[in-house]
């Protein structure tokens, strides 16, 4: 008895040695079809026309797999993207999550979340996100004529109406959703009007996102030279509007940068985006990645399939020893290295997501990407200058920065 | 002589021309044919002389009622400040007003008429439509929509057609031409 509780003492031990370099796991993004019921103009999703579902068996084998792999060990995010999560009905992420509930053995709790265009939000969806208590996240890209630029139907027709019925429906079941918005060439000239469709709607926690270089999308409006200028006055402006009070309204950027700022919320020397498992990705197959989740699904002529492996019959220490893993976190070691000897932003942002240097920059080991320029550094700019006018007592921003004073 | 009509650069107004221009008929005003509508707007790049409409956003027309109300009931409404944001609004969709220019504050009695002289833009803030005229020619400007005039071809008239007072913000090159009606503050 007390040799068998000694070999399974050493055996998690070892386990947990073989992962110490990976995880803790902060994300477990699932891709329960690679399908969207819509084409939008930049989307990264390269098999998005497929219509294959996540099979319960690759959906057990995923669960058991994390949980076995010694990277849960604290809580974590279940993220339902890749695809369109709402194709699938909310009567298969009931039976997903009493699945997750079964295999979960962790201890510890397992928020999920979904990531939608709201397009097919019904009254099932809402009564399973009140009684599963999930979080929702809309990507919704301002008013119509912004919003139909890019969300576009298979045919070419706009997606605004339908999303708009889906957040009318979360609100009128008292559901409460964050938004993120993609940010093109053509938002940059409308601050007050995406300002005004977020108080209309009720949005009350904003992200935003830029039009990024990823796997099919090649090219970014953003890309233009002047961007980051009208960047930074659009996302000043907006910024103004939102800190000039009378709207509760939260907005993802600022509350990064002012956390970084006043409370040195930093996400140490590699981020979730750039240490290994820290987000597991698993595509509706079983083929799991880890890094940023765009890379899911493609694969570069150097480093060929982002896949690493398959939860059917992949171990995470097989994957952490295989050569060609080795080689990438070493890549993007060194990348994450060259921002923090480069970049002033490094101690507040971590590094750049390893995505973005990729399919910008054709290799991990390399640092500042347009994504970079724009959604670190100006926003944290920006921020900094909104801080620092408020603490100076201008009257412009009316409410107090939550957290300023730990600034001051 | 009348201009020729555009959307502003940086600005997104919801209807089409149709539902805003009407030209003179025998009796009244009428829609304009396809060949009428042609000849009465213009498409960038040849619109620096038009007359260009905009729209101001929500916020703003709410922050303009709250300073009437606050000026109706305390006599605190800070049309100084308005209008100090609204020309930062402008500025930021790079339709700057003149830097001399001052706003006017004007309330339109029904029947009233608002003096065109020195008019860079005027902004309806009210709830009805105001009609600018310019010979043979008719713009409807909704609520919360302004135009920048052709300063070469001015409207000779600005009608409140509704039977409640309208209210708009009057942006003048240089001093406000004398006999501005119902000017609050500026």
């Amino acid at each position: 008895m007390l040799l068998a509780s000694g070999t399974a003492a050493s055996a998690i031990s070892g386990k947990m040695a073989a992962v110490s370099g990976s995880g803790p796991l902060e994300l477990l993004v699932v891709q329960p079809t690679p399908f969207c019921n819509i084409d939008c103009s930049y989307c990264y999703l390269p098999n998005r026309r497929d219509t294959r579902k996540i099979t319960a068996e690759v959906l057990e084998q995923t669960f058991k797999w994390t949980f076995r792999s010694g990277l849960v060990r604290e809580p974590f995010t279940l993220l339902w993207h890749a695809g369109e999560p709402t194709v699938l009905p909310a009567s298969f992420y009931e039976k997903a999550t009493v699945l997750l509930e079964r295999c979960n053995d962790s201890g510890f709790e397992v928020t999920q979340s979904f990531q939608t265009n709201a397009t097919l939000i019904n009254d099932a969806w809402c009564e399973f996100i009140k009684r599963r208590n999930v979080h929702i996240g809309v990507s919704v890209d301002g008013p119509a004529f912004l919003h139909d630029l890019h969300r576009k139907t298979r045919r070419g027709g706009g997606t605004f109406e339908k999303t708009r019925q889906g957040m009318r429906r979360l609100h009128d079941h008292g559901i409460d959703f964050n938004t993120i918005s993609v940010l093109t060439a053509d938002s940059l000239a409308y601050p007050d009007e995406l300002f005004d469709f977020f108080v209309e709607s009720g949005v009350t926690s904003v992200s935003f996102n830029v039009e990024e270089i990823e796997g099919p999308n090649v090219a970014s409006s953003l890309a233009e030279s002047g961007t980051e200028e009208r960047f930074r006055r659009f996302y000043s402006r907006f910024l103004d509007l939102v800190l000039a009070g009378g709207q509760r309204m939260e907005v993802r950027e600022f509350n990064t940068a002012r956390g970084a700022m006043a409370h040195r919320l930093v996400p140490g020397f590699r981020t979730q985006e750039s240490r290994p498992f820290a987000i597991l990705n698993v595509d509706c197959e079983g083929n799991f990645s880890t890094y940023s989740p765009e890379l899911l699904g493609l694969s570069g002529p150097r480093h060929g399939n982002f896949a690493f492996g398959n939860v059917a019959r992949d171990s995470l220490e097989a994957v952490l020893a295989e050569p060609r893993f080795i080689a990438l976190d070493d890549e993007i070691r060194r990348g994450v290295e060259r921002c923090h000897e480069t970049c002033s932003y490094a101690p507040f942002c971590g590094g750049g997501p390893p995505g973005n240097k990729f399919f910008e920059n054709g290799d991990f080991a390399t640092t500042e990407t347009m994504s970079c320029r724009l959604h670190k550094q100006v926003t944290f700019d920006v921020a900094l200058n909104k801080l620092e006018r408020f603490a100076a007592g201008e009257e412009r921003i009316a409410a107090a920065p939550e957290g300023l004073a730990a600034a001051q | 002589m009348k201009p020729a009509f555009a959307i502003a650069s940086n600005f997104h107004v919801d209807a089409g021309w149709l539902d805003r221009l009407l030209v003179a008929a025998s009796e009244g005003w009428r829609a304009p044919s396809v060949d009428e509508l042609a000849a009465l707007v213009a498409e960038p790049p040849g619109t620096d002389g038009a007359a260009l409409l905009f729209a101001t956003p929500a916020h703003m027309r709410e922050r303009f009622w709250g300073m009437l109300g606050e000026q109706a009931a305390e006599g605190t409404g800070d049309f100084v400040t308005f209008a100090e944001e609204l020309r930062e609004f402008l500025a930021f969709k790079a339709l700057p007003p003149p830097a001399e220019s001052e706003f006017d504050l004007l309330v339109q009695d029904v029947g009233g008429t608002v003096d065109a002289a020195g008019l860079w833009a005027l902004v309806n803030f009210g709830d009805e439509p105001l009609l600018l005229d310019w010979p043979g020619v008719r713009l409807r400007l909704g609520p919360g929509e302004g135009c920048r005039i052709d300063p070469q071809h001015p409207p000779p008239g600005i009608v409140a057609p509704a039977e409640e007072p309208n209210a708009m913000v009057a942006i003048r090159q240089g001093p406000a031409a004398e006999g501005a009606p119902d000017r609050l503050q500026s």
